[in-house]
């Protein structure tokens, strides 16, 4: 990472050089990728906001000022063209289950806070979780996505969805009380 | 139960790491007490613990490799247009900032502190939210609509309110849609009419 020009790059993608801005997408398209499909969890969806994301950035490339990372520019660009596909197509109701990536999984996770003899594996509640996310709002999924499986803080996420850290606060409680309110059988403690 | 529902957000944020340690203490000792709160919290980790499990996307190799041609292809095909933005868009715009002035000199003009005392509450940001989303009840879609189209511009004044922040046309809100050159022209304007 460290050996990976970044600044000398973006300098000269700014400049127009097709190659640089080229480099820079390779160096972020697995990254960014991995982002978007945590939203759409289509693959033909985030190829797509995938491509419109990297063209956005190099039409929006001379008004970088270096304020923040490119990276973290180049995120908050993604977040946003998903954001905005996923409000336009919240309510589409043809988008066929069979498409969508399923993301959850009996394989090890990440963190370790998880404790045995509170275990619900059932393949039931990983349907419904599954489903009850994919039915938040956008922005709270969004919120939700980037907080939860992205690991992004209230700032970061706050700044890729160009609102204040009290809204994503608001958005991560309403999302969790919606989560709640759906899955109330599965999750001992539902209100 | 008003302060069950306010527990029921700070239990929100110490999981997101971003309770104070102020209200970790309250928030800890309402638990204590409150075997629904607990209950609450619980069904919280259940959900962060099945999430935690879920496996992580990758981009397919195809993809990959073909991502970068598509890119160049387009990105070359692109450079050198000219693009201006449509006439719309100044409208709105226009629109949309006199509004931001009016709002910006109106708090200037008047100031948080002129409000009595009584309605205090409802300057709170937290508790107004906590009445706002009480009334909004269980309509999912004016709960979807106040969050969209209200809650993200109650941000814009309230996070600034302490010395009324930024001139409005600072705003980050503006960056995605306004280009440089729009900026300029606008702030000038906007500038000589609040100086004169």
């Amino acid at each position: 990472m460290e050996d990976f020009p970044e600044s000398d790059l973006v300098l000269k993608a700014q400049q127009g050089d097709v190659d640089a801005f080229t480099r820079l997408a390779e160096h972020y398209q697995a990254k960014i990728y991995h982002m978007i499909m945590r939203m759409t969890r289509d693959h033909c969806d985030t190829a797509d906001l995938l491509q419109e994301t990297f063209l956005r950035a190099f039409r929006s490339l001379p008004r970088f000022k270096r304020n923040s990372s490119f990276y973290t520019w180049l995120y908050r660009i993604a977040v946003n063209r998903t954001l905005n596909f996923l409000k336009k197509t919240r309510t589409e109701s043809t988008r066929r289950r069979d498409r969508v990536f399923p993301l959850t999984s009996d394989g090890l996770g990440s963190r370790t806070v998880f404790q045995p003899e509170k275990r619900m594996l059932n393949s039931e509640l990983k349907n419904h979780l599954d489903r009850a996310i994919e039915s938040l709002p956008a922005v709270y999924r969004a919120a939700f996505m980037l907080v939860e499986f992205e690991g992004l803080s209230h700032k970061q996420a706050a700044f890729a969805l160009k609102c204040s850290e009290k809204t994503v606060s608001w958005r991560m409680h309403r999302a969790r009380k919606r989560l709640q309110a759906r899955l109330g059988s599965f999750i001992e403690g539902g209100r | 139960m008003m302060k069950c529902r306010r527990m029921e957000k700070w239990i929100s944020d110490a999981l997101d790491g971003e309770l104070s340690p102020r209200r970790e203490v309250i928030l800890e000792r309402h638990l204590r007490a409150c075997p629904a709160c607990r209950s609450y919290r619980e069904g919280l980790d259940r959900i962060r613990a099945e999430t935690g499990r879920w496996i992580s996307p990758e981009i397919p190799e195809p993809t990959a490799r073909e991502f970068s041609g598509i890119l160049r292809r387009e990105m070359e095909s692109e450079s050198g247009a000219v693009r201006r933005p449509p006439a719309w868009r100044w409208v709105a715009v226009s629109a949309s900032a006199l509004i931001l002035v009016g709002a910006w000199l109106f708090t200037r003009r008047n100031g948080y502190e002129s409000v009595p005392q009584t309605y205090s509450f409802v300057l709170s940001y937290d508790e107004a939210l906590t009445h706002v989303y009480e009334e909004i009840g269980a309509d999912r879609e004016l709960e979807e609509m106040f969050d969209t189209l209200i809650l993200a511009s109650l941000d814009i004044s309230l996070e600034d309110e302490a010395g009324m922040g930024p001139a409005p046309w600072r705003h980050s809100i503006w960056g995605e849609v306004i280009t440089d050159e729009e900026w300029a022209v606008i702030s000038s304007e906007l500038k000589k009419d609040l100086n004169s």
